[in-house]
């Protein structure tokens, strides 16, 4: 592994309408890494991942992001899109009477239209669909549907991994994308996550349990607690908080 | 919440693209209106005297009349005797004998709103009959339609060629003295179209017309005219745009579709006239009367994207009156900046097993105003009638309003009638998922907005509902930010 | 205009009763001098026509003698309530439980003793825009009654307000209702109109309820006038700040009737639900007018309306909402479903949206038909035969409305009342 960075986070504080959430967190992904950021419910893990994303019901209040040396913070939710920052939503969006074909091949000419490469040609791209449909075992049908609409749970987070599969982030964000899933579900995630493991990728995998790291053995794993990072390790750590729960952090939290 | 909205509306400012004007000398009669210019239009018209009697018959109903109230918009007093009414691009001779004929201005105009009359470059499977200001200044494909019998042609040419036709069906599906707008059109109407199906027969192409208001303070009342007889299908399409001017103007046009027992009219209409700058100043008040007859096992579908005019007031109707017929109103209405619009259908059942489908989308943005008004009226011998009618309104910003107001009236015990509507707006969390995903927010909008409105574009024309799909995508423009 | 009353002769009848609060007869009868009874030209009363009222000039209805049926009938729809009992408008004593915790009180006692109730009451309702038999109303004020509840009390007992009719020739009568719920308190009131007899006569009835912040108020209408009359009713509420309103009409009676039913919400937070049910046949006409005035945000509203019409029978439903730019996060439901019996009976409805705020949740419905033949398949081949099972399934229709009244022993009354009617309709249908 290189050691170029591709996500330098420093020191940053978050809001969401007065309260604040991120209080001081400081992470580095390299790029072919995979991390994972665990945590009890409501230790800013959310909010992490939808502030780089630029989602703007949440305040920066301090520190900064550095991704792939720009400053992340400075650009509005499609230019990091374009830039290459996908986040997999915890809960995917409804978009009724768009087809889930057009809204991708839309997604992925922004995209190639930034990069100044051309627009990507409608067999082509049909083509490359039912390639990537395949790969995470989706209905050929589903091209047609509305974009997650009267989708099953399973159904839109496989449908989160399609997007990512076909855009091809250098920076994919998973919120949460485990949760509701079945075994075969969550290999299918796996399975998207790691073709993304190469030299130009990195992801960050935001979750609360440690089972889709039995999928996804990540290089590095975070508990965030209180909206800091409270300790670092290695996958053994993910085992260990699988085994023991979040208690000792509470404590600590409150202490 | 606040930023969405805002983003809304910054991308609503986008500068109306067919607001040129043509400089063409025009044969123009002066504002004012009284029974001589009425004579004076039908003399120049060369029209026989049935129809001089027919408009004047109209215009002494008018004058008994008052402008409706009861529409949920709101103008200043429109002043009749202020209105031009008639102008007509001067022709070198008397009327054009073909294209070439034809001021190169005129059909410079039509090139640059991307409706080319040249033989060479006509639109394929689209014949065109071209509207500018008054009359019509040319038709295309007509020979070609000859061939299997329809006539296509301006309402001017009609009244000289076939007489007998005209008087047979004008005023039989809206009568001279059927509203305020339809009587003072049928008193000083100066053309329009005209289409005839024979028994049997199948349009072999779309018929178009396309209209152009260009003369300034220059009311336009043109009339339409279909006749489908037993049988006989066609697809007719209408387009419409104007000059943007600080003044208003009037347009007050009549259509009327004629279905006989099994024929077949599919009216599909893009509506883009000027709709008046940010602030409401100048755009067309578009008052328009459309109706078509339904005889047995006949159906009539209107379809209309209703873009652009200062106002909207509009009801495509159906009666039908034969067993089995079949109406249908599909509807996409935006309104935004100081745009208003009062539209909907009405449905009226007379003959058994009649079935109507209501589909109506409304856009409001900006500040304005968009009301559906729809009748359902099932007679008393109607049985088995069945309606089902979806009115949906799509909110950007919090300075617009959406309005319904769905009329059933209902006197036969075995009929269905069902009426759902819903108002939603753009949701933050949708814009952010597309924006996460690389769209820029005013494409995202856009995306959003044609996914609303996709149940009523794939109703229309292929070549239509590109065009519709691109002028939603203009008419919002600046409505996000 | 054939629709202006003897305005002389209503100013006389008007000044022989006792005063009223800020000068409240003489501007009343101004008002409706210069509106007239409504026409069929205002597009709200496009599908009623007063004009066998307008035209007739009717007196204020006198003191009937009262005997004992009539004395029973009365104490009937009190029940194990409170109350108060009026026949053509003029009070009568009904030994009733006393409202724990509520003031109630007759109009009559009110302007002659506490006229000070009267006016704070209706400078409340005054943000509503009201027809002008409201007016009319206003000035004959007279019979009714005045119900004020103090903040934080619980009213366990309801409240019955029996309006009866009798007359000798055709006569009309005023009657008002106004009460008052303090903060955080709850009360039930009911209204019945009766019949007595097949008299001729017009009750022209006005309701305005004032709800303070988080008060609760369920207000049940229940109109089974004589098959002669015309009832008018307009109940008016204006809801405080987390309020919620419980509305529920049924209109059985009268061959003309008119409901005005609004909610005002004038502070966040408030909820109302609009119910109700009408059933009629012969020539009646029944009209119902809704109207929720969204001019807080944060406030919500349901609504369903039910019809059933028989014999030649025309019915009416016009449900507006109305959510102003200030009503941001409203969410409004509407429904009305219908059912006609006859090849005769007419129905007309129109639910309407008026929206100008952006962040709103707002869906309306109507349906009209025949049953589901579904349904009446399904039992039947469950062996229950075909009438039997149009008139299980028409009952159950009725029943989504009568099942909501929340007064114990009254919804089954209604109930008994709503299945003879049924059965009388379903019946005359049939026997064809």
């Amino acid at each position: 592994m290189t050691n170029t960075p591709i996500l330098e986070i420093e020191d940053l504080h978050a809001k969401v309408g007065d309260t604040p959430i991120l209080r001081g967190i400081d992470l580095t992904i390299n790029a072919g890494e995979v991390h994972a950021i665990m945590g009890p419910n409501g230790s800013g893990k959310s909010t992490l991942a939808n502030v780089l994303a630029g989602r703007e019901d949440y305040t920066v209040t301090g520190g900064s992001v550095r991704y792939r040396g720009k400053d992340l913070l400075d650009l509005s939710p499609e230019e990091r899109a374009r830039e290459g920052v996908f986040l997999a939503f915890q809960y995917p969006v409804e978009i009724p009477g768009v087809s889930n074909s057009y809204f991708l091949r839309t997604a992925l000419n922004a995209v190639r239209e930034h990069r100044g490469e051309d627009p990507i040609d409608a067999m082509d791209f049909l083509k490359l669909l039912k390639e990537k449909m395949k790969f995470v075992e989706m209905d050929p049908k589903f091209q047609n549907r509305a974009v997650n609409e009267g989708f099953s749970g399973g159904e839109k987070k496989r449908n989160e991994i399609l997007q990512m599969a076909i855009l091809e982030p250098t920076l994919a964000i998973l919120d949460e994308t485990d949760s509701g899933l079945d075994i075969d579900a969550l290999r299918i995630v796996a399975e998207g996550v790691n073709a993304l493991r190469t030299e130009d990728h990195a992801v960050l995998c935001v979750t609360h349990y440690q089972r889709l790291l039995n999928y996804l053995v990540p290089d590095h794993v975070h508990v965030l607690v209180d909206g800091r990072i409270a300790r670092s390790g290695d996958k053994g750590l993910a085992l260990e908080l699988e085994e023991k729960g979040y208690a000792e952090f509470d404590r600590a939290a409150s202490a | 919440m606040a930023n969405s909205a805002t983003k809304v509306e910054e991308l609503i400012d986008r500068e109306y693209e067919h607001g040129f004007f043509t400089d063409i000398e025009a044969d123009a009669l002066p504002p004012g209106l009284n029974e001589d210019v009425i004579r004076v239009i039908s003399a120049k018209k060369e029209e026989p005297e049935f129809m001089l009697e027919w408009r004047l018959k109209a215009f002494r109903h008018w004058q008994t009349m008052r402008e409706p109230q009861w529409q949920n918009v709101h103008y200043p007093a429109i002043d009749y005797q202020d209105i031009v009414y008639y102008s007509a691009p001067k022709a070198k001779a008397d009327a054009p004998k073909s294209l070439d004929e034809v001021d190169p201005e005129l059909l410079a105009t039509y090139d640059k709103l991307g409706i080319p009359l040249h033989e060479r470059e006509r639109l394929a499977g689209v014949a065109v009959d071209a509207v500018f200001d008054s009359v019509s200044v040319a038709t295309t494909f007509k020979e070609k339609l000859a061939d299997v019998g329809i006539i296509f042609c301006s309402f001017s040419e009609a009244v000289r060629e076939h007489p007998e036709l005209v008087q047979k069906y004008l005023g039989s599906v809206v009568p001279y003295n059927d509203n305020f707008f339809a009587a003072l059109n049928s008193a000083v109407f100066s053309d329009g179209s005209f289409c005839f199906i024979p028994k049997g027969v199948r349009s072999p192409m779309e018929l178009s017309t396309y209209f152009r208001i260009n003369a300034a303070n220059t009311g336009q009342f043109e009339r339409t005219l279909i006749v489908a007889e037993e049988g006989a299908h066609v697809s007719y399409l209408e387009g419409c745009t104007a000059p943007m001017r600080d003044e208003n103007q009037l347009h007050a046009a009549v259509v009327e579709l004629v279905a006989l027992d099994d024929a077949e009219i599919k009216y599909s209409t893009v509506q883009n006239w000027y709709p008046g700058d940010k602030n409401g100043k100048g755009g067309i008040y578009n008052f328009v009367t459309k109706r078509g007859t339904c005889h047995r096992n006949a159906k009539i579908s209107w379809t209309q994207v209703e873009t652009g005019s200062a106002i909207t007031w509009k009801y495509p109707s159906v009666i039908l009156r034969g067993d089995n017929s079949v109406g249908e109103f599909y509807s996409v209405a935006l309104t935004n900046n100081r745009q208003q619009a009062d539209t909907g259908t009405k449905m009226i059942h007379i003959g058994k097993n009649t079935k109507s489908t209501i589909l109506s989308k409304g856009i409001s943005a900006g500040h304005g105003q968009n009301a559906y008004r729809g009748l359902v009226k099932v007679m008393k011998g109607a049985d088995n009638a069945r309606n089902f009618t979806q009115c949906d309104s799509l909110l950007i910003g919090d300075q617009c309003g959406a309005h319904t107001f769905p009329y059933m009236e209902v006197r036969n015990p075995t009929a269905q009638v069902e009426h759902e509507a819903t108002t939603a707006k753009i949701s933050e969390d949708q814009l952010f998922y597309c924006m996460q995903r690389g769209l820029s927010a005013e494409d995202a909008v856009s995306l959003i907005v044609s996914g609303f409105c996709k149940e009523v574009f794939k109703e229309l024309p292929m070549e239509f509902a590109v065009e519709a799909t691109k002028l939603l995508g203009v008419s919002l423009e600046g409505s996000v930010g | 205009m054939s629709s202006q009353m003897d305005h002389q002769a209503a100013q006389q009848a008007s000044a022989a009763l006792p005063p009223a609060p800020d000068n409240l007869r003489e501007q009343a009868l101004q008002e409706f001098a210069s509106a007239g009874f409504p026409t069929t030209s205002l597009e709200d009363w496009k599908y009623t026509n007063l004009r066998e009222i307008a035209d007739a000039n009717l007196p204020l209805a006198e003191d009937a003698a009262i005997d004992g049926a009539t004395r029973e009938r009365l104490a009937e729809a009190i029940g194990d309530g409170a109350g108060l009992a009026f026949v053509n408008g003029h009070s009568v004593e009904i030994a009733a439980k006393s409202a724990d915790g509520a003031r109630l009180a007759t109009v009559a006692h009110c302007l002659e003793h506490e006229p000070e109730r009267i006016a704070a009451a209706l400078r409340a309702t005054g943000v509503i825009e009201r027809s002008s038999l409201v007016a009319l109303n206003s000035a004959f004020l007279g019979a009714g009654a005045v119900i004020d509840v103090p903040d934080d009390t619980v009213v366990e007992t309801p409240i019955h307000l029996v309006y009866a009719a009798r007359v000798s020739a055709a006569a009309a009568s005023h009657v008002r209702n106004l009460i008052t719920v303090g903060r955080n308190s709850r009360v039930t009131v009911v209204e019945h109109y009766l019949g007595l007899d097949d008299s001729r006569y017009w009750t022209n009835t006005a309701t305005d309820a004032v709800l303070g912040d988080g008060a609760r108020l369920s207000h049940c209408k229940i109109q089974c006038e004589s098959g002669q009359a015309h009832h008018t009713a307009d109940i008016s509420v204006v809801q405080g700040a987390d309020s919620q309103l419980h509305s529920l009409s049924i209109a059985l009676g009268s061959r003309l009737c008119r409901n005005d039913i609004r909610s005002f919400f004038s502070a966040p937070g408030g909820h109302c639900s609009l119910d109700g049910l009408y059933m009629v046949d012969g020539q009646q006409h029944v009209d119902h007018h809704t109207s929720v005035d969204h001019a807080a945000p944060h406030c919500s509203s349901t609504e369903l309306y039910k019809g059933i019409l028989g014999g030649s029978a025309t019915g009416v439903f016009n449900g507006k909402v109305l959510v102003r730019n200030q009503g941001q996060q409203t969410d409004a439901h509407q429904l009305n479903k219908n059912l006609l019996l006859s090849d005769a009976a007419t129905i007309n409805t129109k639910p309407q949206l008026e929206i100008f705020a952006d962040d709103v949740k707002c869906s309306h419905g109507a349906t009209t038909g025949r049953l589901d033949e579904d349904a009446i398949f399904f039992l039947r081949a469950r062996a229950i035969d075909e009438p039997a099972a149009r008139r299980l399934l028409t009952r159950a229709f009725a029943n989504e409305i009568v099942g909501r009244i929340d007064v114990a022993g009254l919804r089954e009354r209604v109930e008994e009342t709503v299945d003879a009617r049924l059965a009388a309709m379903i019946g005359s249908e049939e026997n064809k």
